[in-house]
């Protein structure tokens, strides 16, 4: 398993927990960029056909970076059928900043956060690394 | 496991923790926000508040990782 995106949060040079936090999220963006997964635009409307994923992390929590290695990982399996936008909870000033990214989704404080929809139809959301790793593995985008 | 190793846990505000200064010998963080002030998700953790409370030559391990030592 690769470890592009988890790796942003090692810290061999035992760097303040905070500025390493800091920036791991400001690399998150050019790293989503050199990799399968989109990065999700706020307000962006949702695509009428297909399998459309958002999935928001908190990229201060290498777990949940983890989970866009393991879906990068796992392109072969979903690229020709889904299409998975992420976005940054952290980056987030407050609940209405997420909401805007998950249109018509209860946002709950609990990350990861991840909605998915398909034809246009919001069909599952989910909040918790549990629940959203069940949501993207019953869409094949996680095994 | 912390009830079967009666280890006692204190719920407590992450930005004051009510312990005196150089009282703490290791700290753990995992998978928290740290210097990020209030989030819409809660406060962050101050590391300065960690830091005090770590007594000299003592360690703050993040996410598994040793990050400080006092």
């Amino acid at each position: 398993v690769i470890e592009i995106f988890r790796k942003l949060l090692d810290n061999p040079g035992r760097t303040t927990p905070g500025i390493l936090q800091e920036s791991a999220r400001n690399s998150v963006p050019s790293v989503v960029r050199a990799s399968h997964l989109k990065a999700h635009v706020s307000g962006a409307c949702v695509p009428t056909s297909g399998t459309y994923t958002v999935l928001g992390v908190a990229t201060y929590s290498p777990l949940e970076l983890e989970l866009f290695d393991e879906i990068e990982v796992s392109y072969q399996r979903w690229g020709d059928r889904a299409e998975v936008t992420v976005f940054d909870l952290s980056g987030c000033d407050d609940i209405r900043d997420v909401m805007d990214h998950l249109p018509s989704v209860a946002v709950t404080k609990q990350t990861p956060l991840v909605a998915i929809w398909a034809d246009g139809k919001l069909v599952n959301s989910q909040s918790g690394f549990r629940m959203t790793r069940e949501a993207l593995e019953r869409i094949g985008v996680l095994k | 496991l912390l009830t079967y190793a009666k280890i006692p846990v204190i719920i407590c505000d992450n930005t004051a923790l009510p312990f005196p200064d150089l009282t703490i010998d290791v700290v753990v963080t995992n998978g928290a926000p740290i210097d990020r002030g209030d989030t819409w998700l809660g406060p962050s953790i101050p590391s300065a508040e960690i830091k005090r409370v770590l007594r000299p030559g003592c360690v703050w391990y993040d996410n598994g990782l040793q990050a400080f030592t006092k």
